[in-house]
C-alpha cells in the first residue's frame, strides 16, 4: 500500500468504531461455526460410508431351529462356490443367543434359530444368491440390513440438511452483519467523509477505502476461525479417540476452506454496502 | 466559468426560498467578495457552488456544465478543480498538518514524491513549513486556517471558495490570509470569498456581491 493510501486509510479509519472491531470477533465465531458444521457434515459422511460398507458386506440367513445340519453344510458349500462370497459361518448357540437376547425378554428357553453369517463383496449376484438359498431352504429368511441402511441414510441426510440450513443462516447473518458494520462505521465517520468528499474523493475511492478495511478485518476473522476450529477438532480427537477414525485430510481442508467462504462473502458485500450507504446520504 | 441563471433554492416546499432568482456570471480569474447579513443565503449559495446542494430552480453552470446533469463521479471530478475553505477550518484532527494538506492530491492519485514536494512547497508558502508534523490541535486559529487554505489550493484549483475564512482569526492574520488569496488570484485562480468584515473589503478592494434575503444586490455593502 502506498503512503498516500495509508494516509487516506488513516483519515477514514473505521477501526475507531466499536461495531467494526466487533466484526472480527463475530467473523471468528461465525467462521468457527461454519467450519465445525462443515467438518461435522464430512465426518458424518465418513462415518456413514464406513458403516454402510460394513453393513453392506454382510448377509444373514435365518433357518428354523430344527434344520438338518447336513443340509446346512450343503448350503454352506453351495454358497462358498459363488463369486462374491468371501466367507460363510454358522453362528454358535452362544453367539445366536447374544444376538437375539434383546428380543427374547424374560424367555430364556426358547429354541433358537440357526443363523448363517455370510461375508460378501461387490461382485455378488444377489438374485442368484437368494435363489440358491431358497432352493435348499424355501422357508429361510435372508436379511441384508438394507432397510436399516435406508433409515440411517435418511437420518444422515436430515442431519446434513439441518446443518446446511444453519450454514445458510450463518451466511445471511454475515451479510447483515457486514452491511450493519459498514453502515455504522461510515455513519460514525460522517464528518470525515463529508470533508473528504468536498476535497474530491469519489464514491469508488471511498468504497475502496472501506472495503479494504472490511477485507482486512475479515481476513483476521478468517485466521481466527481457522485457528479456533483446528484447536476444537484437535481437542475432540484427543477427548474421543473413536472420532479420530472419521477425521481424514478432507476434513482438515474443510476447516480451512469453509471460513474462507465467509471471508469472500464479506469481501463482496462490503463495497456494495459502502456504495449504498454513500448514495443514501 | 460560473453562471447562475435564475437560480433558486428552497429547503422545504412550504418554506420561503433561501436563494431567489439569482442570475450572475463569475468571470475566470476574478476576485469577488460575497457579502450580506446572516441568513441572506450566502452559505446556501456556496453549498450550490460546491455541489452539496443542487438548485431547486434555474440552472447553475460550472466549467461549462449544468450541475443538474452531473453524476456523482462528475461532481467529485469537478470538486477536484475547486478549493473550499471553511470558517471552522474542517481539518481532520487525527491527521498531521502534512497529511491533511496531502489529501486532495491522494484523491488525484498523485505519486508520493509529487505529494511530498507539493505539500512542503505549499506549507512554506503559507508560512507553516516548520509545522509539517504538528497536529491540528497544536495550532493557533490562524495557523489552522492557513493549513485549510494550503489544503484547498494544493491541487491548484481554478476556483477558490472561502466561507468567512477570516472569521476566527485576528486582523493581522486576516490581512495575511487575504494576501494569500490575492496572490493566488494573480496566478489566475478565481476567488469567491464570503465575509462580514467591512474593513477587510475597504482595505483590499475587489468586486462585492451583496446578498440580501436570498437576492443579489450587486455592488452594495
Amino acid at each position: 500500500m502506498g503512503a498516500g493510501l495509508k494516509i487516506a486509510h488513516k483519515a477514514l479509519s473505521l477501526k475507531k468504531d466499536g461495531v467494526f472491531r466487533l466484526m472480527v470477533i463475530m467473523l471468528t465465531l461465525l467462521g468457527w461455526m461454519f467450519a465445525m458444521g462443515s467438518s461435522f457434515v464430512l465426518g458424518l459422511d465418513n462415518l456413514y460410508d464406513k458403516w454402510q460398507l460394513e453393513q453392506k458386506s454382510r448377509v444373514s440367513i435365518y433357518l428354523l431351529p430344527d434344520t438338518d445340519f447336513r443340509k446346512i453344510e450343503h448350503l454352506e458349500k453351495t454358497l462358498e462356490r459363488q463369486i462374491g462370497v468371501v466367507s460363510v459361518d454358522m453362528l454358535g448357540q452362544k453367539e445366536t443367543f447374544e444376538l437375539l437376547e434383546p428380543y427374547l425378554g424374560e424367555v430364556k428357553s426358547v429354541p433358537l434359530p440357526k443363523i448363517i453369517d455370510v461375508e460378501i463383496d461387490h461382485r455378488l449376484a444377489r438374485d442368484l444368491f437368494d435363489r440358491q438359498v431358497k432352493e435348499i431352504f424355501p422357508n429361510a429368511e435372508i436379511d441384508d440390513a438394507q432397510e436399516l441402511l435406508d433409515s440411517v441414510s435418511l437420518g444422515v441426510r436430515f442431519a446434513q440438511t439441518a446443518i446446511l440450513a444453519v450454514a445458510i443462516a450463518i451466511l445471511i447473518i454475515l451479510v447483515i452483519l457486514t452491511i450493519l458494520t459498514v453502515r455504522a462505521g461510515i455513519r460514525a465517520q460522517h464528518y470525515v467523509l463529508g470533508i473528504m468528499q468536498y476535497m474530491g474523493a469519489g464514491d469508488a475511492f471511498v468504497a475502496r477505502l472501506v472495503s479494504t478495511q472490511v477485507i482486512a478485518m475479515a481476513a483476521m476473522g478468517y485466521a481466527g476461525a481457522v485457528v479456533l476450529s483446528s484447536l476444537s477438532l484437535f481437542t475432540i480427537m484427543q477427548s474421543f479417540p473413536m472420532a479420530a477414525e472419521y477425521v481424514d485430510a478432507s476434513l482438515w481442508v474443510a476447516l480451512g476452506v469453509a471460513p474462507l467462504v465467509l471471508f469472500v462473502v464479506a469481501a463482496i458485500v462490503a463495497p456494495w454496502a459502502t456504495k449504498s450507504v454513500i448514495l443514501s446520504k | 466559468m460560473i453562471r447562475f441563471n435564475e437560480v433558486g433554492y428552497q429547503y422545504d416546499q412550504s418554506a420561503k426560498a433561501t436563494v431567489r432568482d439569482l442570475s450572475l456570471d463569475l468571470q475566470s480569474g476574478s476576485f469577488y467578495y460575497l457579502c450580506g447579513p446572516s441568513g441572506a443565503g450566502k452559505t446556501t449559495l456556496f453549498k450550490m457552488l460546491y455541489m452539496d446542494l443542487l438548485p431547486t430552480r434555474g440552472d447553475l453552470t460550472l466549467f461549462g456544465k449544468n450541475t443538474k446533469d452531473l453524476t456523482r463521479e462528475n461532481i467529485a471530478q469537478m470538486r477536484r478543480r475547486m478549493g473550499v475553505v471553511f470558517q471552522d477550518f474542517r481539518l481532520l484532527k487525527h491527521l498531521s498538518v502534512k497529511e491533511n494538506v496531502a489529501l486532495p492530491l491522494i484523491f488525484e492519485n498523485k505519486s508520493q514524491k509529487a505529494i511530498d514536494a507539493s505539500v512542503e512547497e505549499i506549507l512554506d508558502w503559507v508560512g507553516l513549513g516548520d509545522k509539517l508534523l504538528s497536529m491540528p490541535d497544536e495550532l493557533s486559529g490562524g495557523e489552522k486556517q492557513r493549513v485549510a487554505i494550503a489544503r484547498a489550493v494544493i491541487n491548484r484549483p481554478e476556483i477558490l471558495i472561502a466561507d468567512e475564512p477570516t472569521g476566527n482569526v485576528d486582523d493581522t492574520m486576516a490581512a495575511r490570509i487575504i494576501h494569500l488569496f490575492s496572490e493566488l488570484n494573480k496566478h489566475g485562480t478565481t476567488v469567491l470569498l464570503a465575509t462580514h468584515d467591512k474593513g477587510l473589503i475597504e482595505n483590499f478592494p475587489n468586486e462585492c456581491l451583496f446578498l440580501e434575503d436570498g437576492m443579489l444586490m450587486k455592488g452594495q455593502m
